[in-house]
């Protein structure tokens, strides 16, 4: 090969021009994937072998492309969607906003939960650090650590089993938690306490009907990786996870499948393991940044001595068992009565003959039966839930279902590992939970098993060394 | 005793490193600062200058010997700068995450020919400013000669402690089954873990060893019922499975069972038979690491990569079976195996931390600081020292979940914190040991 002919040299356009379309800009070998040099160059440098075997360039730039357009970038939605399939999707690491918030849902989930280990500011500054430049490589499609034939003696830097795929829209998303502000006895960790937003030092308050596991609740700092391939979540993970031994230990991890809600109006609403279609409600994409910034994103306004959360949001998961084999011997018209909803179309029950286009249709709450009685019962999920009930406050849902196989009974190990991010979650979603756990006649078919707060940081800007870079400044 | 994969791997490894001992002076891959005290001679400064659309580096030709890259980011976004080799393949040399305005240092040594710089803006895609950079006939990159002293110095140093752990295991055997066939029980249980420590600490080298084949030695010193009567699709305590039974675990289960358990031996000859065997087969250890008889390979040698790769196998070792307990099913003395294997792998890395210093001073940083926290773990299990002077610890079965009497392995649940936290630091350590051949055999 003679120098400065073969690859990579070209001039590298002007990435200064427009913030989040770096990404298109820098990787200029998607349009040029079957130029044989680039080709050799993917199979023995290893940073564009997964683009190389998945990723027709095309979609995947339009896909960027149209990310990039918005100041928000909410408006990755349906049109996007369809211009890729979902293994092709790629979306850049960095930008305005973490991804894996608004991106819209993709089919799995890998969220993990770490406990930092090292005892000085300087190595958790490292460990984020080296976590956001394989997230960086990950999201790409690239190996952690470039190529693995490189050195025989060592382990290869990336375990390998993404080796050939395609990212299938992977993003990685970090937050941080209480604990990693304070100890146990309210001790600076690594004098970040002054900083702590006052929602985390509040921590989540005790609701009726649950039976929290410490074990698999909070963590310092939270991953969350989500991916329309499964391996490739439990690749990054993994990977992250191995990067962090002897900085930080995996306190907890859940592995979620078929996205249980959808976060843009080109999804069709999923269904939940109880077999409805779950959070028809939910706040999407194309629903402006007006609505985000009342809801999900952290105002400036909103916690002085937490200015670096501005542009943020908060992460609150639940893991809800679901006693699936009592509710399937619940008859229909009951376990509809117990949601508000029709099963097969996810309609109001206010509406009498629903159809599929009838989902979104506004809920009726004032619609009576022959008897007088409200049609959706006011004890009905629905009717506990619904915004309009909450003071109109919105939460932005990103829950997976889950199954972690089963008890010694023999009876499934499952659920939904409810996921929502919100701007306050003391305004909205702590008094809608209460409600729920009080009220909610779905209370009866559920458990709650664990939970975690974190405070999401905004995105991870062109210069940042790691996220969540605005906290130590 | 562990599975043969490690066995298997010797001889490659040991392939390679001959070979890779051979051309010293190369030293591809090293990210190293200067060290003068093996690098005598200039070093030449290249200054690498980094902005969003190029990276430049200055002079573009240098002689050979090491250099010293000066590279300075003044772009706005982290950059990655590499060097790579003339087919542009393979990386020499590179720094990754250089922050927006600062200056990072990184030398390396560099012979004649033909290189390229060029660097990866966030760490991804292709490379920005690609730049051929020719090193012309210099100074000769000193290295060959004093790495090749410490890697001899590594290798004979290493092989002493091999062989004085043998020695000490010999004697410390025959003191505890003297006790042992005596019927002095209570001074038998008191050696059994004592001696044993001599051979934990150089386990894999230990493992390596057989007469007809590889590891067969290892079979007979350290078997485990569990792995013999999973074997045989039979219970631990059949007849079949206990006649073939010899070495230290099956005395421990005569010792530490009662009659109920099914491993107590009928007779007395029976205990003098199983203890006799021992002494014959750490005697037939001895004589092989002394190369007084060939084993399966020929005639006893340790390679730098013995070394190397010496220190993480003793900490795999830990990992798979001394935490959950399962080393020690009848007497619950896992902890003191537990001790020796990380001294083992201390020793074994103490004899290249010299190398792994001059290729990789963080690395090496790591590694001794990892090592700190795994020993203070296991000495806040101890209850004292004895007049010998060796540490002493509590049943492990009393602070960890174990395996009872090599029955069903405790559940995930019941494992305890304390495990956990051996878990963790093993983990900590067991990383940065892992890249310790990597670091060095090159």
């Amino acid at each position: 090969m003679s120098p400065h002919t073969s690859f990579g040299d070209e001039p590298r356009a002007a990435s200064s021009s427009a913030k989040n379309s770096h990404w298109a800009e820098t990787h200029p070998t998607d349009a040029m994937a079957g130029d044989e040099a680039a080709a050799t160059q993917g199979k023995t440098l290893g940073f564009s072998r997964r683009r190389l075997v998945g990723a027709a360039g095309a979609a995947g730039l339009l896909g960027i492309a149209g990310f990039g357009g918005g100041a928000i970038g909410h408006r990755m939605g349906s049109d996007e969607a369809a211009a890729a399939t979902p293994a092709e999707l790629r979306y850049p690491f960095r930008g305005e906003k973490q991804q894996g918030i608004l991106t819209p849902t993709q089919n799995n989930m890998y969220t993990a939960a770490f406990n930092v280990t090292v005892q000085d500011v300087g190595g958790l500054k490292e460990l984020l650090s080296e976590w956001t430049v394989a997230a960086e490589h990950m999201c790409a499609g690239e190996l952690v650590g470039g190529a693995p034939e490189g050195n025989h003696h060592m382990p290869p830097e990336d375990t390998g089993e993404a080796w050939g795929y395609s990212p299938s829209g992977l993003t990685i998303t970090f937050g941080f938690g209480r604990s990693l502000f304070v100890d146990e006895h309210g001790n600076d960790r690594f004098g970040l306490k002054d900083k702590m937003p006052k929602i985390l030092s509040d921590g989540v308050p005790k609701f009726a009907n649950e039976a929290l596991r410490a074990g698999s609740s909070d963590g310092d700092i939270l991953i969350q990786t989500c991916s329309n391939d499964a391996q490739t979540c439990v690749h990054a993970i993994r990977n992250l996870t191995r990067i962090a031994f002897g900085s930080a230990t995996l306190k907890w991890s859940q592995i979620g499948y078929g996205r249980s809600s959808s976060t843009s109006r080109g999804q069709q609403t999923p269904r939940n393991l109880f077999g409805f279609k779950d959070g028809t409600a939910n706040l999407k994409a194309e629903d402006g940044d007006d609505l985000f910034g009342d809801n999900v994103w952290v105002q400036p306004e909103d916690d002085p001595n937490a200015q670096w959360m501005n542009g943020g949001t908060y992460f609150v998961a639940r893991k809800i068992h679901m006693y699936l084999e009592i509710w399937d011997r619940v008859r229909l018209s009951e376990q509809q009565e117990v949601i508000g909803r029709d099963k097969q179309y996810g309609a109001p029950l206010s509406i009498a003959s629903p159809r599929a286009s009838d989902e979104f249709e506004a809920l009726d709450f004032t619609a009576q039966d022959d008897h007088g009685e409200p049609v959706i019962p006011t004890d009905s999920h629905v009717a506990v839930v619904a915004p309009e009930n909450n003071g109109g406050h919105r939460m932005l849902r990103r829950s997976y279902n889950y199954t972690d196989g089963n008890d010694s009974l023999g009876r499934l190990d499952a659920g939904l590992f409810f996921i929502a991010y919100v701007r306050d979650p003391r305004k909205g979603f702590y008094p809608t939970l209460k409600k729920m756990t009080e009220q909610d006649a779905l209370t009866e078919y559920l458990q709650h098993q664990a939970s975690a707060l974190f405070a999401v940081p905004a995105g991870i800007r062109d210069g940042d060394e790691m996220v969540g870079q605005g906290l130590f400044e | 005793m562990k599975n043969t994969r490690y066995l298997l791997a010797v001889p490659a490894a040991i392939a390679m490193v001959i070979s890779l001992s051979a051309c010293t002076d190369n030293p591809a891959n090293s990210s190293a600062s200067s060290n003068e005290s093996t690098n005598g001679g200039t070093v030449q400064t290249v200054k690498a200058n980094i902005a969003n659309d190029t990276c430049t580096t200055d002079p573009a030709k240098i002689p050979a010997g090491k250099v010293a890259f000066e590279i300075a980011n003044n772009g706005t976004t982290p950059n990655e700068f590499e060097v790579l080799t003339e087919n542009k393949l393979q990386i020499v040399s590179e720094k990754e995450n250089i922050g927006p305005g600062t200056t990072a240092h990184m030398t390396t040594a560099l012979k004649e020919g033909t290189y390229y710089t060029g660097c990866k803006p966030n760490m991804v895609g292709n490379f920005v400013g690609l730049a051929q950079l020719d090193v012309i006939p210099g100074e000769n990159v000193e290295v060959a000669k004093d790495v090749q002293a410490a890697e001899d110095h590594a290798i004979s140093n290493y092989t002493s402690y091999v062989k004085d752990q043998t020695g000490q295991l010999v004697s410390a055997t025959q003191e505890f089954t003297k006790a042992y066939i005596a019927g002095d029980d209570q001074k038998a249980k008191t050696l059994y873990p004592l001696a044993r420590q001599h051979y934990e600490r150089i386990e894999p080298t230990a493992e390596s060893f057989g007469i007809k084949e590889g590891g067969d030695l290892d079979v007979a010193l350290d078997a485990r019922v569990q792995d013999l009567s999973a074997d045989a699709h039979k219970k631990p305590t059949d007849p079949e499975v206990l006649k073939g039974w010899t070495g230290w675990h099956r005395i421990e289960a005569d010792l530490f069972t009662d009659d109920s358990a099914g491993y107590k031996f009928d007779t007395d000859e029976d205990r003098k038979r199983a203890a006799d065997e021992l002494n014959e087969n750490t005697q037939k250890l001895y004589d092989l690491v002394y190369g007084k008889i060939d084993g399966a390979k020929g005639k006893f040698k340790l390679e730098l990569s013995d070394v190397a790769t010496g220190a993480s196998s003793l900490l795999e070792e830990v990992a798979t079976s001394k935490i959950v307990g399962e080393e020690e099913t009848f007497s619950h003395t896992d902890t003191y195996d537990f001790k020796a294997n990380v001294e083992g792998a201390e020793v074994a890395y103490g004899n290249v931390a010299d190398l792994v210093k001059d290729k990789d001073p963080k690395l090496a940083e790591k590694i001794e600081s990892k090592f700190e926290s795994v020993k203070s773990l296991i000495n806040e299990q101890s209850t004292g020292k004895d007049e010998g002077g060796n540490t002493l610890f509590k049943d492990y079965s009393q602070i960890a979940a174990v395996q009872k009497d090599a029955g069903e392995a405790p559940k995930d649940s019941d494992y305890t914190d304390l495990q956990r936290k051996f878990s963790d630091a093993v983990n900590a350590l067991g990383e940065p040991l892992s890249k310790i051949a990597g670091t060095i055999l090159h």
